[in-house]
């Protein structure tokens, strides 16, 4: 074939080739007006695109390249082969650190889960298999109810395996796919505790997990937590450790998989202590509360500048249907420097069960709140149920209606204010900010700060302190009483509301009320 | 430094190959754990990190950016070739998937989802002999990552144009694939 009878063949291919089956022959017979081969050519390309379909040469070479390499790798035991003492049952899931098979004990007749190891650990040097030996070695003397166990570690039949704990149920990553809600703030803290509570055991023995993420942590379908992998990451890096530390950076091998929940030091290279583990499982939370991965980006590149210089929006920013009470937690944990971050992870846990203890000691409050409210509204409306039948009743009528159309504008205007949300909370000791007015009702604090108050002229003719501030439901506060200013009121001791405009006469303005008034 | 390359010196080459190679374990581990997100490098990107990690801290001068482009092209071209290659080497006609892995992977039904890159590296050679250009074209979209916004500045042609000369030159090397595969299938 010639360049110019390619070239014709192309261009022909390019304006027949959507015709349907049966004027295609005759508009190829009508162009190419006898030249056999350039027919033969042009039907040559339309039949080639046609069984090509959509994905040859669509993809990028270096994935295809990849997926010959896949094909060239031994293959995995078939299940019903016995490693050690173990028969492997199933195949249960993979990853960067190795494919994972439900097993079974044969000498205990006991359920196991055998990981083997990927085969580039076994072609590494002598020193590395080494490590793998001394490394599950530590491991497997934690023991603590949230860490998976390990029963044992060897080489057999070929294969690195590690035995251990057989745990039923699934991972946070499986469970975020499957998930159709997104999961609430109480969940998240208790899994996130309960997580701490693993890494805590483990850091006070020495063992670093450096590599927390969703694939690593495990629920029971109890709800109990069980982190898996304690210390394998360190297989990954190089054996001389931190020596060739810079040279992980830019190797992209060595970062299998999952990126986005390394911490900032271990993508400078440095070596990754205690806190790091805090950071990687501060994205974690941060990614069940949102959806969404704090640091992300379209590479790799992009993926590391987020790490390391991007702070994220607080997880109540980015769904503000989760309320506010995560977001010092998360946003602490995911501090870039590792002194600013919760120092322990005993510290952690115990952050978590107190912002557990005020969100649920808050939902109480509020709902009491809320079963206090009047009960009017429905009896108005019952009122002019009877249609009248005379012409005389009419007035009455009208009358009446009238009257229960104001008393029903009346109640609406001073129903009580609904329970106040909370927006943030805030330290009110120790921040060195001057605080005025001091209200103590025997279960709250009121006080104003940071703003300029008194400013409204209401606040001159109303000098009485509970008189400018105004609580919901309170029995100290009268139902008279209203904010003139723009008070803080504080629930407990650290929450604070942030009311709306001030109003004369103790109403809410019908738009507030509307908008939930004085809840932001 | 492309002088040099093309004067034989093969250090790019060499230095360049370990981090294609690393990245392709990295892509392979986790097309095995099933994991379809995930970042894959672009061959640009490779290219200049294969450069700054050569000469230092200093960015590569390139004459233009299509000049670049090309190159990064040329050279993940040859470097993914010498890899297949490699794996290949006396196994010709006879390559067979593993059983037990596509059992237990997320991986390609068949064999014949995946692309023979030497087959496909001997029918660009061909194709540049008809058509230079669409040749450039395939080298530079499918090794080199461009888009087509990209292409049509590097070729200079429009972007229709691009389109129009990709499905030419991939029908024209689905073809070729085809008939060589089956030439492969009836030697003894």
């Amino acid at each position: 074939m010639t360049p110019d009878t390619y070239r014709q063949a192309g261009a022909l291919f390019d304006r027949l080739r959507e015709l349907p089956d049966k004027e295609l022959a005759p508009a190829l017979d009508a162009t190419c007006a006898g030249n056999a081969e350039l027919r033969a050519q042009v039907m040559r390309l339309i039949e080639a695109d046609r069984s090509a379909g959509g994905r040859f040469l669509e993809g990028r070479a270096v994935e295809d390249a990849a997926r010959l390499l896949v094909l060239e790798t031994p293959a995995l035991p078939a299940t019903g082969t016995m490693i050690g003492n173990y028969r492997l049952v199933a195949r249960i899931g993979a990853g960067g650190m190795g494919v994972v098979y439900e097993g079974r004990d044969v000498r205990l007749d006991r359920p196991v889960a055998v990981k083997i190891l990927p085969q580039t650990f076994a072609a590494g040097a002598n020193e590395r298999i080494q490590r793998f030996q001394r490394e599950a070695r530590a491991v497997s003397t934690l023991n603590h109810p949230h860490i998976v166990s390990i029963f044992d570690a060897d080489f057999n039949q070929g294969y690195h395996y590690i035995a251990m704990e057989y745990v039923e149920g699934k991972t946070l990553r499986q469970l975020a796919g499957a998930q159709a809600r997104p999961l609430d703030s109480q969940t998240i803290l208790d899994w996130v505790g309960q997580t701490a509570s693993a890494l805590s055991a483990a850091h006070e023995a020495g063992i670093v997990h450096r590599d927390i993420k969703p694939e690593n942590i495990m629920i029971r379908p109890d709800g109990f937590v069980k982190v898996l992998d304690f210390g394998l990451a360190k297989l990954r890096e190089p054996v001389n450790g931190a020596a060739n530390a810079p040279d992980f950076r830019t190797r992209p091998g060595n970062l299998a998989g999952t990126i986005q929940y390394l911490s900032p030091e271990q993508i400078q290279g440095e070596t990754a202590g205690p806190r790091s583990d805090l950071f990687s499982l501060g994205v974690v939370a941060y990614e069940l509360a949102t959806g969404v991965r704090p640091f992300d980006g379209p590479t790799d590149g992009a993926v590391f500048n987020a790490i390391l210089s991007r702070t994220p929006p607080p997880p109540s920013i980015v769904r503000p249907s989760l309320g506010t009470e995560l977001d010092n937690l998360i946003l602490r944990a995911l501090e870039k420097d590792p002194e600013l971050r919760f120092q322990t992870a005993g510290d952690l846990r115990s952050s978590c069960r107190r912002v557990t203890r005020d969100y649920i000691a808050n939902a109480i409050e509020r709902e009491r709140e809320t079963g206090q409210q009047h009960p009017s509204v429905p009896a108005v409306t019952a009122i002019p149920a009877k249609p009248a039948r005379s012409r005389r009743s009419r007035p009455l009528v009208a009358v009446a209606g009238l009257a229960a159309a104001v008393g029903a504008v009346f109640l609406w205007l001073t129903r009580p204010l609904p329970p106040p949300r909370v927006t943030r909370i805030v330290q009110i000791t120790n921040d060195r900010r001057p605080k005025q007015s001091f209200v103590n009702d025997g279960t709250r604090l009121y006080y104003a700060a940071g703003m300029r108050t008194p400013t409204s002229k209401y606040s001159r003719s109303a000098p009485k302190v509970e008189s400018r501030y105004r609580c919901p439901s309170s029995p100290v506060c009268s139902r008279s009483t209203f904010h003139r200013t723009t008070p803080s009121c504080c629930s407990g001791s650290t929450q604070r509301v942030t009311p709306k405009t001030p109003t004369p006469f103790g109403w809410r303005l019908p738009w507030e009320a509307r908008r939930g008034a004085w809840a932001t | 430094m492309l002088q040099a390359w093309r004067d034989g010196d093969a250090s790019v080459l060499e230095r360049l190959t370990p981090i294609v190679y690393a990245e392709l374990h990295r892509i392979a581990r986790r097309n095995l754990a099933g994991e379809r997100e995930g970042h894959v490098l672009q061959p640009t990107a490779l290219v200049n990190e294969a450069f700054v990690r050569l000469l230092g801290e200093a960015p590569v001068e390139w004459a233009s950016r299509a000049h670049f482009f090309g190159f990064s092209a040329r050279l993940m071209r040859q470097i993914l070739i010498d890899i297949a290659r490699a794996q290949d080497t006396g196994k010709r006609g006879h390559r067979s998937p593993h059983l037990g892995l596509s059992a237990a992977g997320d991986l390609p039904a068949s064999q014949s989802d995946l692309v023979d890159l030497i087959d496909l590296d001997r029918a660009l050679n061909d194709l540049a002999l008809l058509d230079a250009r669409q040749a450039k074209l395939v080298e530079l979209r499918y090794f080199g990552g461009l888009e087509n916004a990209e292409l049509a500045a590097v070729l200079g042609i429009s972007e229709p144009t691009v389109v129009r000369d990709w499905r030419v030159a991939r029908a024209w090397l689905y073809d070729r694939l085809q008939s060589a595969k089956e030439r492969a299938a009836s030697a003894p």
